[in-house]
């Protein structure tokens, strides 16, 4: 009988394992998926074209070479997209700052007549929107096209940034607070400045994480707003040096001096990539955890 | 006597109100910048939906274009396009909520059951970062990987001795593009809202599950997932909201000529037709009609959610 039992355990033991390992090894799967494809872009910028083509760049740069960095560096349109992808972002954060975290904090505060009319106002527009034809018309008639404003200004309102912060202050920042600090003679103008906002720096890191990635990556708005390159963001002259594919030179394709420039270009292409994505990936670590924690935060309201 | 009371208190309670209004006035300058950017970019757009029933000619006002009523929606329902597109546009919405809604429940449910702290960390930190890039980037790597005879699959496909494959070539390849790029983008980032509800759920459960012989997996199966309910169904009724709301930038930025009898769909048709051709007056219409699907699927399915489950998010 004792002995039945022990091997029952005994199996059961195994059993768990064996699930122990296989939840380790798909996730190890997973990991290597997810971060191979930029893994290989990165040591393939480095890489010697003809190295590229023929295959034998799988793990480590072969044939090591800074070719298509040089390339990018001597790309005017590169630097004029990333100026421009830069101010804009600043800009754009720091509008989004100024509308959507006074909003969200209005918007926590239960003891505000109307504070549910206006909220349902925000939120409706998470539902429905005009659509995209009739706020480029919008935008034509108030001069913002081919104008930098269309993409700092237009997308101020983010009802799902106004959302997180509005539950955060929710529960971060108790009426009781404003009231002992009313007593003292404080506004809510001052109250909001010298307590609120000292008081939530991990949400303003995640709004501001969100703001800057929203901006940064922006490109069909870019793309129907933007028509002077010297507007252009990053991402659209990404675009133009990688997306665009090239099927008819690809067909037309003979001989090796065109081949030679075939890989050249899918050189610079690896390059572009690794230089725009760079800025992001320097500030992840740093951010991760907010990250995170702004999906919990958004979570609980939903 | 009892209507000079009821008009008494209705008095007070205006008053109050005042009071209270007064009282807050600071908190409604706080509202007002964003209050006025809604109004004019939020809601400014959904008066110009009227130019869906409008013939519009560029540079005038909405009050002095044409009334067509709804020529743009028969145009649209009878255009050759129509068909194409709506198959299309369902097409990839489905295939895109079969993959994308249970995936990152998996991926949720794994982290959570992962014993080892070290691989639990790298998973997690591996899988969030392709979130972080933009679309342009994606399709970029895409191409990178997939196109021409450079694309690094088609190197190993003939190194290997096979046939290439032309991914922008077949209009069917577009999809899976389309959406195992959407996974490997977004499963990591999506599971974390899992994760938070499964972090909630008692810890205790499952060590008792365990006394009393249940298997890690029956555990899940029988103690998790019924525990995270609630956020799938939430997490659910969100991505059917979004179902047909595709972005035009991904579609568009696969788009070849060659594919483009399966990578045409509502969104990337608005944008072609309305910014590219100017037709402003029928893409409104289109974009009109893609939006009216959107808002009656959200709110059917919050329905039946509601009914049936009791969970809901409106």
């Amino acid at each position: 009988m004792r002995e039945g039992v022990d091997d029952f355990m005994k199996k059961k033991k195994s059993g768990e394992k064996v699930f122990d390992y296989t939840v380790n090894i798909i996730l190890i799967i997973v990991a290597v998926v997810c971060i191979y494809p930029l893994w290989y872009v990165l040591i393939a910028s480095f890489s010697s074209p003809t190295a590229i083509a023929s295959g034998e760049v799988i793990l480590w740069p072969k044939g090591f070479t800074l070719d298509g960095y040089t390339r990018v560096i001597e790309n005017k349109n590169i630097w004029i997209g990333y100026r421009n992808s830069i101010l804009y972002t600043i800009a754009g954060t720091a509008v989004d700052f100024l509308i959507q975290i006074p909003v969200a904090y209005a918007l926590s505060r239960k003891s505000l007549p109307g504070h549910r009319i206006i909220m349902a106002l925000f939120v409706f527009t998470m539902y429905f929107s005009g659509g995209i034809i009739p706020k480029y018309l919008l935008l034509n008639s108030l001069h913002m096209i081919n104008s930098p404003i269309a993409l700092i200004i237009p997308s101020c309102v983010n009802v799902f940034n106004i959302i997180i912060a509005k539950s955060f202050f929710e529960g971060s920042v108790p009426d009781s607070l404003y009231d002992a600090a009313r007593i003292d003679g404080c506004g809510y103008t001052r109250f909001f400045a010298r307590i609120v906002l000292p008081l939530s720096p991990a949400l303003l890191a995640i709004i501001a994480l969100y703001c800057i990635q929203r901006h940064w990556n922006v490109f069909l708005d870019a793309e129907m707003y933007m028509i002077d390159s010297k507007y252009y963001t990053l991402q659209q002259v990404i675009r133009n040096i990688t997306a665009k594919l090239d099927a008819n030179l690809m067909e037309v394709m003979e001989g090796t001096e065109l081949m030679r420039m075939m890989q050249e270009k899918q050189l610079l292409k690896y390059s572009v990539v690794v230089v725009s994505v760079v800025p992001l990936v320097i500030i992840y670590p740093f951010v991760q955890k907010f990250f995170v924690r702004g999906v919990m935060v958004g979570a609980v309201k939903g | 006597m009892t209507k000079k009371k009821t008009e008494k208190t209705s008095t007070v309670q205006t008053r109050f109100l005042k009071k209270e209004i007064w009282r807050h006035r600071e908190l409604y300058f706080f509202l007002l910048p964003g209050f006025i950017a809604l109004l004019i970019f939020s809601y400014g757009p959904m008066y110009g939906i009227v130019t869906a029933f409008q013939d519009v000619k560029f540079g005038r006002g909405y009050g002095m274009n044409e009334w067509v009523g709804l020529y743009h929606f028969k145009r649209f329902f009878n255009s050759t396009w129509f068909e194409t597109i709506m198959v299309n546009t369902m097409s990839v919405s489905f295939l895109r909520l079969i993959f994308t809604w249970p995936l990152p429940i998996i991926m949720a449910l794994l982290l959570h059951n992962c014993t080892s702290k070290g691989i639990k960390k790298t998973a997690q930190m591996t899988s969030y970062l392709p979130h972080l890039l933009s679309t342009v980037v994606v399709v970029s790597i895409i191409n990178l990987f997939c196109a021409g005879d450079f694309g690094l699959i088609n190197i190993v496909l003939r190194n290997a001795g096979m046939e290439r494959i032309s991914f922008f070539g077949e209009p069917g390849l577009v999809y899976p593009l389309y959406i195992i790029s959407d996974i490997w983008k977004e499963t990591g980032y999506s599971a974390v809202v899992y994760m938070g509800a499964l972090s909630s759920v008692d810890e205790e459960l499952m060590e008792a599950s365990k006394i009393d012989g249940a298997s890690k997996l029956q555990g899940i199966w029988h103690i998790q997932i019924p525990c995270i309910i609630p956020t799938i169904v939430t997490m659910f009724i969100m991505s059917m909201g979004n179902l047909f709301a595709m972005g035009a930038d991904k579609m568009l930025l696969l788009q070849t000529d060659l594919n483009i009898s399966a990578s045409e769909i509502v969104s990337t048709y608005v944008y072609k037709v309305g910014i590219m051709q100017s037709q402003y007056g029928f893409s409104a219409a289109v974009g009109l009609f893609q939006n009216v699907i959107n808002v009656t699927l959200l709110l059917t399915v919050n329905w039946i959610c509601k009914k049936k489950l009791d969970t809901s998010i409106i």
